[in-house]
């Protein structure tokens, strides 16, 4: 049975794409490797998935998505990146592939998945939540359950889909909700693709909840799970071998959130030294500095929240334009 | 402008012998050491105490550094009473592990101009031997003669203790390196021949002048002390080349399992050497080498079929697991060998004299010692000292520096300073399995309560062995801690039995030469 892999990116995080590849190679040398591009190349820069061991490339215009330029004018690059994650999926099931996982591009692989694959021979969906134990100190209750209440129980940085009725019913609601709702709205009950998939438990029966501490370790759960590295050469998390580490914020910011949690053990700093230390190896060479191709208009001006929010109402109102892209300048009203 | 009112305030916690001798410049400035502070210093990013780090405090806390305030007066009026930090206790450690960088990458720090061996190079190393003597050829990964440490003087010890007996020929790399050298077809060699300057030889010369010793004296024997800097597959030739007594190969460190030679994952914590394809060894800055690494020295090993020679049992234990290599071995001691039998110490009195020994590196614990003094300032139930040579010079009021020279002609100088100066205590606290530790035999022979980290190096044994109830191992820095804060230290170093030691001084590789006269040697290969 073919088992593929996927994540979705501009350009501007291949390189952490390109360690995430790197590092599931090692780990699952017989996954197909598939990656959503969720940009175009600048004037100048040749992209070449091969080389970058990527075995199918989709660009996002490419996925369906009707009046694409306008869809995704809506969205900034974290909303667009995710956005694009159910027609993926659906694109890769469609192929007949039997286990689908995807990884964001920020992630690292450390160990192979094993739990999460077996238990797609029982389930048709893997999740994996934010927290696993309840915090029961004060500040990380407020930092990492209510965090949760804000953003999902899930992190969707991680989730695999068996090619099953459910698995593809899920795959196809998901993609739906995405389409219309994929948005950065936190008071307005929505983030991303992620807080919708709150409702995966209830909705898709057969999901499964993966509680293994190697899955999906990153600053919100690090109070409850110390990173450890034993004289075998095992990196724990836990208490089990950590399977992927989720590198997010590993800026200034996060690095506080990651200190606060650390409990004097050095693994989480040089795990974090690792991955920038590897990041600077794969830069990307020759992309121009803060490039998005759906972050500006074809002139090079750059699009503002307020253009996008003003799009996205003219959507709502059914007059909006076609390739918004072309216009000149700010949409919102003056 | 710093006003008075902010001048008076930081003055009274502003230590004047730290700032000036962690900045020197200082005095040049001709203006007193915290006006210094207070007018440019911060901003130049210098910290007014030890217990004070103005870049972290500024980096830690925006709005101080928006408002552009002098941090340390912040601190000392509003910051410490906010619950602010002062310090990043893991700041050394982390600049530490930013720093940490593969082997190959540091090379380029070490490159020097090599001048290629003159063409009588091989004739005028070739007087320096002394006819109807058997050889020795000892190789190592420096000039013993011009650098100074444990290494060198176990090989300084070793070729005085035989000059009288044997051509003592020693090889280094003409251009040191941090790791193994990457030649596989030359290689020039440094030599020294009886410790007087032998020039450098290249491998074709190397290889004429053994098979001259070889005509005339027999097989040498050889002496691995260290490869760093040395290419094995070099070693290997240069050695197959000619008939060759028994060969000793030297677990100084754990430099034939990792080219982090005391087996620092990322320079900052032991990793026990787990296997090369480890996930540790893949987060670590040493561990894309590692594989490489230990297969060339495993060549090495496996041609020649070296005795090991371990300087103690808890070397040669960490070195075959770390290694994977078993082959016949031995253990000696390489310096001193403690022996008991000394007087009872008087009970000590408060406060506690509490010493570090040694080199202030981070391998060596000295960051752990650092904070532990920093953190009891004002404790009057501990004063703190740090014996080490002049060079390391003062470290602020914490931390008392006691200047320290232990030569071969006075072995003993670090332990009677420490009876000069009353040491009650020892913090050894190595983060590696040190092969073997002076210090910590030298601490004993001074009648010194050991306080030291559980590890499986020889520090451990040597505790066990010979301060058993004189000691105590703990794991980590906040058990060091609350020993000390809870007064429970003062409370086991009064009810132990501490007595008054000696040292005597042992011969290194020479004790195993010595029982194996070289003539049998000789006659071996003849």
């Amino acid at each position: 049975m073919r088992t593929a892999f996927f994540t979705s990116a501009s350009f501007a995080y291949l390189d952490r794409a390109r360690v995430l590849f790197q590092t599931l190679r090692v780990a699952h040398p017989d996954w197909e490797i598939w990656m959503c591009m969720v940009d175009e190349e600048p004037a100048g820069f040749v992209f070449d998935p091969e080389a970058d061991g990527i075995d199918h490339l989709v660009w996002a215009r490419d996925l369906g998505i009707p009046n694409f330029l306008s869809w995704a004018f809506q969205h900034d690059v974290v909303e667009l990146c995710t956005a694009v994650k159910g027609a993926m999926l659906c694109r890769i099931l469609d192929e007949g592939i039997g286990k689908v996982i995807y990884l964001d591009p920020d992630i690292a692989v450390f160990s192979p998945l094993a739990e999460a694959v077996d238990l797609l021979d029982r389930h048709s969906i893997v999740l994996t939540p934010h927290q696993i134990d309840p915090d029961t100190d004060r500040a990380a209750i407020m930092d990492n359950e209510i965090g949760s209440l804000k953003y999902g129980i899930f992190n969707l940085g991680f989730v695999a889909v068996a090619n099953t009725g459910e698995g593809r019913r899920f795959a196809e609601w998901w993609r739906d909700r995405l389409l219309d709702f994929c948005f950065d709205d936190v008071p307005g009950g929505l983030f991303t693709d992620q807080k919708w998939c709150n409702h995966v438990p209830v909705f898709f029966p057969s999901t499964a909840i993966l509680r293994h501490k190697g899955y999906n370790v990153a600053s919100w759960n690090l109070s409850q799970r110390k990173l450890t590295i034993n004289s075998d050469g095992d990196i724990l998390s836990g208490g089990d071998v950590l399977r992927f580490y989720h590198f997010t914020k590993v800026t200034h910011v996060g690095m506080i959130m990651i200190e606060r949690y650390s409990e004097g053990e050095t693994a989480i700093f040089e795990l974090v030294k690792w991955y920038k230390d590897t990041l600077r190896r794969h830069v990307v060479e020759g992309l121009p500095p803060r490039w998005w191709k759906y972050g500006i208009y074809d002139s090079g001006q750059p699009i503002s929240r307020e253009d996008r929010l003003a799009h996205r109402a003219a959507i709502g109102a059914k007059h909006a334009a076609l390739n918004p892209f072309a216009s000149e300048g700010s949409l919102a009203p003056a | 402008m710093s006003n008075e009112y902010e001048l008076c305030t930081v003055r009274e916690y502003f230590d004047k012998k730290y700032y000036l001798s962690m900045y020197p410049d200082v005095v040049l400035h001709e203006v007193e050491p915290v006006f210094h502070y207070c007018e440019y210093g911060w901003r130049e990013g210098r910290n007014p105490s030890a217990d004070f780090d103005t870049t972290f405090y500024l980096e830690r806390y925006d709005d101080i550094r928006a408002a552009g305030i002098n941090p340390f007066y912040h601190y000392i009026v509003a910051g410490k009473s906010e619950g602010r930090v002062a310090r990043d206790r893991s700041g050394a450690l982390k600049h530490r592990l930013a720093h940490a960088r593969p082997q190959r990458e540091v090379v380029k720090d070490w490159m020097i101009e090599v001048i290629p061996p003159a063409n009588d190079a091989e004739e005028k190393a070739a007087a320096l031997l002394i006819e109807g003597r058997p050889t020795v050829v000892s190789v190592s990964h420096d000039d013993y003669r011009v650098n100074f440490g444990g290494v060198q003087n176990v090989i300084a010890d070793e070729q005085g203790e035989l000059s009288d007996e044997v051509n003592y020929i020693h090889l280094s790399p003409a251009q040191p390196l941090p790791k193994l050298s990457d030649e596989i077809d030359d290689f020039i060699f440094s030599v020294r021949i009886n410790s007087a300057e032998a020039g450098r030889l290249d491998l074709d010369q190397s290889q004429r002048l053994l098979s001259r010793v070889v005509a005339s004296q027999g097989a040498p024997r050889w002496i691995i002390h260290h490869l760093m800097g040395h290419s094995p597959e070099i070693l290997t030739r240069l050695i197959g080349s000619q008939p060759s007594g028994k060969i000793f190969f030297w677990a100084h460190d754990f430099f034939a399992a990792c080219e982090s030679y005391a087996l620092l994952r990322n320079d900052i914590a032991y990793c026990a050497g787990p296997p090369p394809d480890s996930m540790a060894c893949g987060i670590c800055v040493h561990g894309r080498e590692r594989g490489e690494h230990m297969a060339r020295i495993r060549g090495l090993l496996d041609t020649l079929s070296p005795t090991i020679v371990a300087p103690s049992r808890a070397a040669l234990r960490v070195w075959e697991r770390t290694t994977g290599c078993h082959f016949e071995s031995v253990v000696v001691n390489p310096g001193e060998l403690f022996v008991s039998a000394g007087e009872p110490r008087p009970e000590p009195r408060l406060p506690l004299r509490v010493g570090f020994i040694g080199t202030r590196s981070f391998h060596k614990g000295w960051v752990s010692f650092e904070d532990l003094a920093l953190d009891l300032a004002g404790d009057r139930r501990y004063c703190f000292y740090a014996f080490s040579s002049e060079a390391e010079g003062a470290h602020g009021s914490q931390i008392e520096h006691v200047s320290v020279r232990v030569t071969p002609e006075n072995r003993n100088a670090m332990v009677d300073a420490l009876l000069i100066h009353g040491i009650d205590v020892v913090v050894s606290w190595s983060i590696w399995p040190e092969t073997y530790c002076f210090t910590v035999h030298e601490a004993i022979a001074a009648g010194a309560f050991i306080v030291a980290r559980f590890g499986e190096g020889n520090v451990g044994d040597a505790i066990k062995q010979f301060a058993s109830d004189c000691s105590v191992e703990l794991s980590c820095d906040a058990d060091l801690n609350h020993l000390f804060k809870s007064g429970k230290l003062v409370t086991i170093v009064r009810d132990s039995p501490r007595r008054y030691g000696a040292l005597v001084p042992s011969m290194g590789t020479a004790d195993l030469i010595d029982t194996n006269p070289m003539a049998e040697l000789s006659e071996e290969v003849a």
